[in-house]
């Protein structure tokens, strides 16, 4: 018998178990319909605002923030963390204002954010940009930094400079934690795009999500986490893929 | 003589028994003795005046007269809510708004018991719409607002807010869906009321005070103006309080009682505990409006049914819940029958 075709039938039914659960808890009062809705009742409130369009249109304005806010942030750290990683002068200069700022609450910023760029998308428009952009710029100066020394030394050797050497060498070198930085850039910027719009939107999933927890409508609430979900599984599996073409050796069909 | 012993001997046994009888039959202990450990209580509040009648029944002593020991908890209003429908909290003050009464309708276990904030007609203005000084003539004209962008709290057009203005606009052929809105903090409501980003405002205390003495805006409407004996928010009891009419009720005195000493309005005491909690100047308390609280602890129910039916038109509310459903007036009517008119 090969187990492996077979591998997927436990987890499944585990989920189908806690599931079957979960409804009759919801129709018997196990637990309470206010704020756990039996998950056919979920799946009604997904498919009836899927079906009038509330969740598509969510759904792009949340994807359109996304994009623009990833676009203005992770373009600009990629570009700082390749000199940073690159220039020990620039570095230096850089980096105490990179340590300083990183660790800051990006949502502690929004009134301050608000008041220079207005109440309007640019406002949330920057916070996203600001929460892909550190991620973006650690990763790729830490992916310079760590290629190997005896790397530099044949470059070197070979007067490799600027184009040749960004991509010969530096690209090459870097990608592996390049790529892990836009996985976590677009991760930490999904978290802000849907926060930001909790608290100022009127559009966008996290709107979605104020709203149905303001009516206490928490079937809709369940609903926009679903899509969230997806969205985050979706691009995973996108920058997964990525990996795996990219730098197959880094990739996890090739771990154990 | 031992036949004297005996009959002793005999009565007294019979009279050590007859009071052990009558120890026996003797009534329970009373339920509310002074001496009885304080009932503990967890109470929403956040330091806003909204919740002045609960911050003055803790610091004034109020519970402390009924035997009750409030422990506050901070939370939003909307994140409490679900909490005393759970009964992880025993008391709230909750909005008027959809959550409050779809929360009911789908089997919350909390009911509306005491009113808490109304608007009035001749009132001051508690909670109003502040118009951009720069643009104050033509906003004036709520015909002109077409297109406008106005700030509100994080709640936007939801609630009782959303209803006065839908009332306004509705008298000027105007839709909610013909204004802008943008949901902001109220610092940076009155930016946006300077810059012109937002020339409207719905504000409450004590931010109407502080745009018009910084000179950003002008009231143009106050909620008493647009919606008359509209009930803002209520006092609400979990299913632990519903069902100990005893403590419901001490509960409800006490509540009351405060309520009678927030009416003297910007006394010193009631400054001097509101400044505490709130941490506003005493000054500022001192100019600001103070909202309407009935001493009677009664709801404007026919104002709340209104609400209903504009929240049900917008499609926030599932249904319209009647009164017996969602009010539970015997502690108001049992405090109200006992106190001097």
């Amino acid at each position: 018998m090969n187990l492996k075709n077979t591998s997927w039938l436990a987890p499944t039914f585990f989920w189908i178990g806690i599931l079957l659960i979960w409804e009759w808890s919801a129709h018997n009062g196990g637990i309470a319909r206010l704020f756990f809705p039996a998950p056919s009742v979920i799946v009604a409130a997904f498919a009836r605002q899927t079906a009038n369009g509330e969740l598509v249109i969510a759904l792009g304005y949340t994807l359109a923030r996304l994009g623009l806010g990833l676009l203005l942030g992770a373009i600009p750290g990629l570009l700082l963390g390749l000199v940073m990683g690159w220039s020990r002068a620039v570095r230096v200069v850089a980096e105490p204002v990179v340590a300083a700022f990183h660790p800051l609450p990006k949502l502690a910023l929004l009134p301050l954010v608000l008041v220079i760029f207005g109440i309007g998308e640019q406002s949330k428009i920057v916070m996203i940009a600001l929460a892909a952009f550190f991620p973006m710029l650690i990763n790729s100066m830490s992916g310079v930094r760590q290629i190997d020394a005896l790397t530099w030394e044949v470059a070197r050797h070979y007067n490799a400079r600027g184009w040749i050497l960004l991509r010969r060498v530096i690209l090459p070198g870097s990608l592996p934690m390049i790529l892990a930085g836009v996985k976590l850039a677009v991760n930490v910027a999904l978290l802000i795009t849907v926060t930001v719009e909790m608290v100022t939107a009127r559009q966008g999933l996290g709107a979605t999500i104020w709203l149905a927890w303001q009516t206490l409508r928490t079937e809709n609430l369940y609903a926009a986490l679903i899509v969230i979900a997806s969205l985050g599984l979706i691009t995973n599996w996108i920058l997964e893929r990525l990996t795996a073409r990219w730098i197959p050796w880094q990739s996890d069909h090739m771990t154990t | 003589m031992n036949d004297k012993n005996n009959s002793i001997r005999q009565a007294s046994i019979l009279l050590f028994g007859l009071l052990a009888l009558l120890a026996a039959c003797a009534p329970a202990t009373p339920i509310a003795k002074p001496t009885d450990a304080p009932a503990r209580l967890k109470v929403n509040v956040q330091p806003y005046m909204g919740y002045a009648p609960l911050l003055i029944a803790k610091e004034e002593g109020h519970f402390h007269n009924y035997n009750i020991e409030a422990e506050f908890v901070e939370a939003a209003s909307a994140d409490a809510l679900p909490l005393v429908m759970q009964g992880q909290l025993d008391m709230s003050v909750a909005v008027i708004s959809a959550g409050l009464f779809n929360a009911i309708e789908r089997g919350g276990a909390g009911r509306v018991v005491l009113s808490l904030s109304q608007w009035n007609a001749g009132d001051c203005t508690s909670t109003g719409i502040v118009g951009r000084k720069a643009q104050i003539a033509p906003l004036r004209n709520v015909s002109t607002w077409k297109g406008l962008t106005m700030s509100t709290n994080e709640t936007g057009f939801q609630g009782m807010q959303g209803f006065f203005v839908h009332q306004l606009l509705a008298k000027n052929n105007l839709t909610l869906a013909n204004l802008q809105n943008s949901k902001l903090s109220a610092p940076a409501a009155l930016d946006a009321l300077q810059s012109g980003a937002a020339p409207l405002a719905m504000l409450t205390e004590p931010w109407i005070t502080q745009a018009l003495s910084l000179g950003y805006g002008e009231i143009l409407y106050g909620g008493q103006d647009a919606l008359p004996g509209a009930q803002l928010s209520v006092v609400v009891f979990s299913d632990r309080l519903l069902k100990s009419p005893d403590l419901g009720l001490r509960v409800a005195q006490a509540y009351l009682d405060a309520v009678r000493q927030y009416q003297h309005g910007a006394s010193a005491r009631n400054v001097e505990i509101l400044a505490k909690y709130t941490g506003l100047e005493k000054d500022l308390l001192k100019k600001i409006c103070w909202t309407t609280i009935p001493a009677d602890g009664k709801l404007n129910l026919d104002n709340v049914m209104a609400f209903q039916q504009w929240a049900h038109a917008q499609g926030q509310l599932d249904k319209i819940v009647n009164p017996e459903k969602f009010w539970d007036g015997r502690f108001v009517d049992l405090v109200n029958k006992a106190r001097p008119k």
